[in-house]
This record gives C-alpha cells, structure tokens and sequence, in this order.
C-alpha cells in the first residue's frame, strides 16, 4: 500500500445489537467459503446486487459482490488503494467507487497473479464467470465488462427493465405482466448460462429451496425494520446498514433466514423491553437518507453520543407480495420484482416523495441528513426530491457530501461540524413544532 | 480562425446558422398552425412514429453557452452535465413551445431526468420508452411490443390512427434524411474537405429543429451550396475524428480546429450515431424499427457482442469499436479524440478499452473529460494542441 493510501486507524461503530455485532463472524465465513470454493467444488460469480442470489445458490455458485466487498474495504480504510488501482488504469475518479474498488482488486489480482495481501478477508477471490444485471445503475453491467480487461473468464449480462416508479404504477397488469415476461426469459437465459458453465441441470426443486429461505429472510428482516417505530428505538442505523449484508450477499441461503430470524427475536426482545441504544433520553430522531458512509459509521455513534437516533430505510426490504404463484419458481422471481418493485426507479417508490413523507410520520422523525455520495449514480438526481420532502415535511434538512466507500472524500472534522450546527437546527425545528401543537 | 469565423454564407447555410441560433422559430410557427410538438432525447427515440403521427420531433439540447443556474437547486452537480443543462434550458422557458415529451432509457441520469422533468412541467403527454440493454432475442420481441405501445399511446394523444402505410412513409422520410446526413458526410472525405466539421454541428443542429420534411429540403439545399462554394478549409491539416457523447454545440469542434485539425467524422450523439443506419424495409414496419433501433446505435449503454461466446475478448472489442476504426480509414482521420461528458457511466467504463482498441489499429486517440462548459476550453486547448503536435 502506498503512503497515500495509508489511514489513520479509525475506530468502528459500536452496534447497539447483538445481531450487529454477529455480521463480522458471518462475514469472515462467507469469504472463507470463498476463499476455499475450489475445494468445496463450489464456483464463483462475480455479480451485482439485485441479481437473483437464490438462483446462484441452486448451482452452488457463490456470487461475490463488488457492492460489499467495497464497504469492508472502506471500513478497513483500504479503499483507496483499490481506487487508486482503477484511476492509474485511466478509469475515472468520478465512477462509482464500489466498482472502482472491484476492478481496482480485479487489477491488483493480474498484477499481483494472485489474491493481494491487501484485500481484506482474503479479497473477492478468483472468479469462474462474471454474471450483470442491468439494472439500478449503468456501471454494473459496464464495470464488469471493463473487467474483462483483467480477468479471463466468461461474461454474461442479462437484461432487467428499469424505469421510474410512477410508470410502473400507472401500467395496467397487462403491460406489468409483459415486463414479468420478459425478465422471466432472461433469468432462463440466466440459469442456461449457469448450466453451462457448472456443467450441472437446472433443479427447480432446489430453486425453491433457496428462494423459500429468502422469502422467510425477506419477512424476518422487514419485520425487524418496522419496529425500529417504537421508542425508544431497537435498531439503530450503524446496526441496520451492517445487518443488510446477508439478505444482498447470501440471499437464498439457510445461514441467512436463520440471521434474519436471530435478528427479528432480539429486535422484538428489545422494542417490547424499550431498550434504545442512546443513552439516556432519545431527544431525537434523524433520518438518515441514502447510503452510509461505509468507512465512519461511527458517525451514528456520534450522534447517539448527543441523545440522537438515526434511522434509515435503505434496505428495508419491504413486504413480501401476494398472490405470487410458486408453481414455477423462476417465474416466481420475476414476478416478486415487478410487485416489490426491486429496481433503481422502484426504489423511489418507497422513498418517493410520499413514500417518504410517510417513513418520517411513522418513525416520528425530527430531522434529515442526507449524504451526496459523490459516485454514485443512482442517490444523485435527489435534490428535488429533497425540497419536495423539506416543504411538504417542514422538517430541517442537511445535505452532506462525501463518497460512500472512498475515505479521500471524508473529513471528520467537517462533518462532525455540520452536524453540531445541524442538531441546533433540529432543535429549534422541534420546540417550534411542538409550541405550535399547543397553540 | 475566431469563434465566430467569417465564412460567406448564402441562402441555405446562411438559414442554418439562423436556425441555431434561433432554434424554436419553425416549432412555433407549426404551433400556430395547430401542429403538436413533441421533445425527444437522443438517438433512441423513434421519430417516425412522431412523424407519422404528423407530430412534430424536436431533439431536446443543452446550452453550453449559459451557466447553469436554475438547475443547480433541483439537480446535484454530481451529475451529468448535460441533462442538468437541457433541464436549466427548460426552466428557463427555453421548451416551453413542446406539446408533449419522450423519454428513451438512455442511461440513468436520463431516467432522473424524467421524474424532475414530468413533476416540473407537467406535459400534456409523456412516454418512457423502455429500451433493453442487450438485444437478445427475448429483449428483441420486448422491444418491439414498447415500439407498438408508443405508437398505441400516440395515436391516442394525436386523435388519429397510425396505419401502417403511413409508418412506412415516415420511415421513408426518415431514411431519405439519413441518406442525405451521410451524403453531406461525404464532403469531408476530400482533403482539405469541403465543410467544416463545427459547421457540421450546426447543419445537424438544424436539422433536429425541423419537421424531417423541411430538413431534407434544408440539407439538399446545404449539400448543394457546399459543393458549389469553395468556403471550407483551405488547408490539409490532420484530419481527426472525434467519437463520444452529445456536442450540439460548434464550440468544442471549432476549438479543435482552431488548434489546427479538420475534423472530418465523428461516431456521436447528434452524428453518425444518429443517422448512419437506416430502417430496414420490413413486412410489418415495426421489425425494422425494432432492429435499427435496438441493434445498429453504437452506443456505450448497450451491450456488444455475443452474450454466450465464445467469442474472443479480440472479438469483442471489434464488435464495440470496429465501426470508429472503420470510419477513422473510410474518412482518413490520423487521430481520434474520444469525448465524454462526466458522469457518463457507461463511455467513462469503456474508455480505457477503447483508447488500447484503437491505438493497436494505429490510431492515436486523446480521452477528454469534459465538463460541458465554455470555461473548460482554454485547459483542453493545451491538450489537444499537444496531441496534435504528437500526431502530426
């Protein structure tokens, strides 16, 4: 690692869980089943969030994601090295630093001819195919096709249609069936690759196996997100960003509905007990909008060390559909995405203007903060939607700027500065609010 | 050679240039005349079925010669600079004259576009044009129910039926156009070549701010001047060809040349990209409109090449790039210049792949990041000055 590259030690976030706390054993064992996937006749595909996980798994294909491997990066204040990486390629600074950290290591990988020693947990391993959605953001599909410049094996992206959530809503089942289709074709697309590369037959039965175990993570998990309502809350952010891991990672996986059941009971257990994490009174409570910054999620702590709760509804996976025929569960998949609505644009749906309005009436919420991660394509073009919730909320609103993996971007002191000014302002916004309940 | 250089202009070049500078003129006129207007992105909206339609396309652009500033309060300035000026254009009345608005999946700054653009101006009518990524045969048979639902949804918001024979003449139309651009594109194969490659831009730009009729007209009457007056360049300097994103603006082309270049082609937005492929005559309209679209835009944000190999990493390059070789040799560029706006994902991944492509063909190529600013240029005047001296 150059000097440049080098970082202070920077404390981690204390997590108010237990299930929190757990993430960093299930994270060393999912990348020591990585590490050792040739011996355990088990292959790996380098792919996306998003992707259908479940299917990875009914092939014994371990999808490893540049989506989590950058944040461990981050968090081991080791990402800038792997940017730099991809920068001194000719990539740009501007692109998005998860897939600069994954190239970055895919570089590093053919230089080094093998795992670099400073790829955390043993690194994202050597890959046997390269599997990319389309959808949520351009650079997926894009940035493991630049990879190929590095790694020789074979590429496979599939289409999924995104689109802004208000045009799905104002189709007809008709036409959402249309779209259901067509992404029903490519997951066979998906599965003949798979087939071919694995050399082994497509098993619908062990399909459902793992899409039933992501079902029942999928329920434990959003369960566990609605509690964070109560008061105190037993889920704080630094907790709820780390415990996503399994359901983006490993979805599809006993391991992971077992996680997501732990994590339900001592949620529970904490919400019926009120258990918060802050210390003493929780005066108030932030949303946090967006990505964390991966590399300082002690930054929740922070804020706790004030009486504030952040919480946030990122990856909240929301509601499991009805009415899903599991008949044939690949058609199954494709259906479950176009009724949650598991893309880019869909996102917003929840997190669209009244979809937020909404999140900030029930979870009681006195403030915004808000991080402009720099790379990222799908968190920019927000900022209207930002003054549409600060009018339409009338709660006080602070828009930070730092990249959500690259430690370059971040100064703590600044930051934090905002912050103190911010927690005023909320302040003052809530005994404002509060006078004029009375009157 | 000063910005605005002094070149003899007469009748159909002289109506050019007032065009681009006046560009909603011939839009306003056909409103008064009870013509709807529609406002389209880039190269994948499908304009005859808008023409068909006897609706009205006009190619949404940027100004690169006004600062941003509406647009920096609803759009963060990490983003594309382009959209975010398209959008500062519209909130400064500069599309005031559209009737309805188009929105292909282009790329994702696109998409939020759509939403900032829909909850701002309210059209009358909007359509989101869902386009694969990847023309596989399923996203082939996807695509082309999206073309036969555009063109439901248009026929509702104009009150009349699009038979297919009036598809055809639309798609005739259309072609003859791009018959004619590649016409004009041929005046700059000579050396020196007949046009400059910014007035180019301009008779382009023009073009897009006409019904496809009166552009037709409009370059038959250009072609026709340019063969006829001697006002090009004069002189045999390196001949460049710049690929990338959106320049519909003379300004960058014209600070290339004044460095001392003739840019004599280009794979871009508002170029070749644009027009160079026609519409395939087909049993029913809609394959042929489904295979131009989808299949022959070179485009960064659609996937190239063969999803189940086995073809070579060699091969795949060919398939992404191949057509830029193509045209450096057909129209004798010595060097490239590959143009990207930031914060555009899909050409910022392919760029490292596309300067080894082409420098292993023998053609030197430049990578510029711009940020579509005028206040950029003097720092990518030392750039390109300097490849230029290394190439020359």
């Amino acid at each position: 690692m150059t000097e440049s590259t080098q970082e202070p030690p920077r404390p981690g976030s204390i997590k108010a869980t237990q299930a929190a706390a757990e993430i960093r054993n299930l994270r060393r064992w999912y990348y020591d089943r990585v590490k050792n996937a040739k011996q355990d006749n088990e292959f790996i595909a380098w792919s996306m969030e998003g992707a259908p996980l479940e299917i990875f798994f009914a092939f014994d294909v371990l999808p490893v994601l540049a989506e989590n491997f950058a944040p461990i990066c981050a968090a081991k204040q080791v990402s800038p090295y792997f940017c730099e990486k991809a920068e001194a390629e000719g990539f740009s600074i501007d692109v998005c630093s998860y897939q600069k950290v994954g190239i970055g290591y895919a570089i590093a990988l053919h230089q080094q001819g093998d795992i670099p020693p400073e790829a955390p947990y043993g690194g994202m391993g050597k890959p046997d195919m390269m599997i990319a959605p389309t959808h949520i953001c351009d650079g997926r599909y894009k940035y493991l096709q630049a990879t190929c410049r590095y790694v020789d094996v074979p590429y496979y992206p599939y289409e999924v249609q995104d689109m802004p959530y208000d045009v799905l809503d104002r189709k007809d089942e008709e036409e959402r069936k249309r779209y259901v289709e067509h992404y029903y074709d490519q997951l066979k697309g998906v599965v003949a690759f798979l087939e071919k590369i694995t050399g082994k037959k497509y098993n619908p039965d062990r399909l459902s196996e793992t899409l039933y175990y992501w079902l029942q993570a999928h329920a434990y998990f959003h369960d566990a997100a609605e509690l964070r309502k109560c008061r105190p809350s037993p889920l704080p952010s630094q907790d709820s960003f780390a415990v996503c891991m399994p359901n983006l990672t490993f979805k599809g996986t006993k391991e992971a509905a077992d996680y997501y059941k732990r994590l339900y009971q001592e949620v529970k257990h904490r919400a019926d007990n009120k258990i918060g994490s802050v210390k003493g009174e929780e005066r108030y409570r932030i949303f946090w909008w967006g990505l964390p910054p991966w590399h300082n999620l002690a930054i929740f702590n922070y804020l706790e060390d004030h009486g504030i709760c952040t919480l946030d509804n990122l990856y909240d996976p929301g509601e499991i559909p009805e009415g899903i025929d599991f008949s044939d569960p690949l058609r199954a998949i494709a259906d479950i995405f176009y009724s949650c609505y598991i893309f880019a644009g869909g996102l917003f749906k929840r997190r669209g203007e009244r979809g937020i309005i909404n999140f900030l009436r029930d979870y009681e919420l006195d403030g915004i903060v808000t991080l402009l991660t720099t790379t990222c394509r799908i968190t920019t073009g927000t900022l209207h939607t930002r003054r549409v919730i600060e009018e339409l909320s009338g709660l006080p609103v602070l828009n930070l700027e730092a990249d959500m993996t690259d430690t370059r971007t971040w100064s703590d002191a600044h930051i934090k500065m905002r912050l103190d000014a911010f927690m005023e302002t909320v302040e003052n916004s809530k005994r404002r609010r509060e006078q004029s309940r009375e009157t | 050679m000063a910005e605005d250089k002094q070149v003899q202009l007469k009748g159909r070049l002289e109506e050019v240039k007032e065009l681009c500078q006046n560009r909603d003129r011939r839009v306003k006129e056909l409103k008064g005349e009870g013509r709807k207007v529609i406002g389209y992105f880039c190269c994948y909206a499908p304009i005859e079925i808008l023409t068909a339609a006897n609706l009205v396309p006009y190619r949404i652009f940027g100004n690169i010669r006004d600062s941003i500033t509406v647009a920096d309060t609803y759009m963060e300035p990490t983003f594309c600079p382009y959209t975010r000026s398209c959008f500062d254009v519209a909130m400064k009345g500069g599309y005031d004259v559209l009737d309805g608005y188009l929105s292909p999946d282009s790329c994702d700054n696109i998409q939020s576009l759509y939403r900032l653009w829909t909850y701002n101006f309210k059209p009358a009518y909007d359509y989101w044009l869902s386009v694969p990524h990847i023309a596989d045969p399923a996203s082939v048979r996807f695509f082309k129910g999206e073309l036969v639902n555009f063109k439901n949804s248009i026929e509702e918001f104009a009150g009349s039926k699009i038979s297919d024979q009036k598809l055809n003449q639309a798609i005739q139309l259309h072609n003859q156009n791009r018959a004619l651009s590649r016409a004009l594109y041929e005046l700059r194969k000579p050396d020196p070549p007949l046009v400059y490659g910014s007035e180019v831009t301009q008779i382009l730009v023009a073009c897009m701010s006409l019904p496809v009729a009166e552009a037709n007209d409009l370059l038959q009457g250009v072609i026709a001047e340019l063969r006829e007056c001697n006002d090009g360049p004069q002189e045999k300097l390196t001949r460049l060809l710049i690929s990338g994103n959106e320049i519909d603006d003379p300004a960058f082309v014209n600070l290339v040349e004044e460095c001392g270049a003739n840019v004599v082609t280009d794979d871009l937005c508002i170029g070749t990209k644009f027009f160079w492929h026609d519409v395939e005559t087909t049993e029913d309209p809609f394959d042929g409109l489904t295979t131009r679209y989808l299949e022959k835009i070179m485009c960064a944000r659609t996937y190239r090449g063969d999803v189940w190999g086995p073809e070579t990493r060699q091969a795949n390059l060919e398939e992404r790039f191949g057509h830029v070789r193509d045209f450096a040799r057909d129209f004798n560029a010595k060097g490239a210049i590959l143009y990207v706006l930031k914060y555009c994902d899909p050409q910022e991944w392919d760029a490292p792949d596309f300067k080894d492509y082409l420098e292993q063909a023998g053609l030197p190529v430049l990578h510029i990041e711009h940020d579509y600013t005028l206040g950029s240029f003097a720092a990518l005047r030392t750039r390109i000055q300097a490849f230029l001296e290394m190439i020359s």
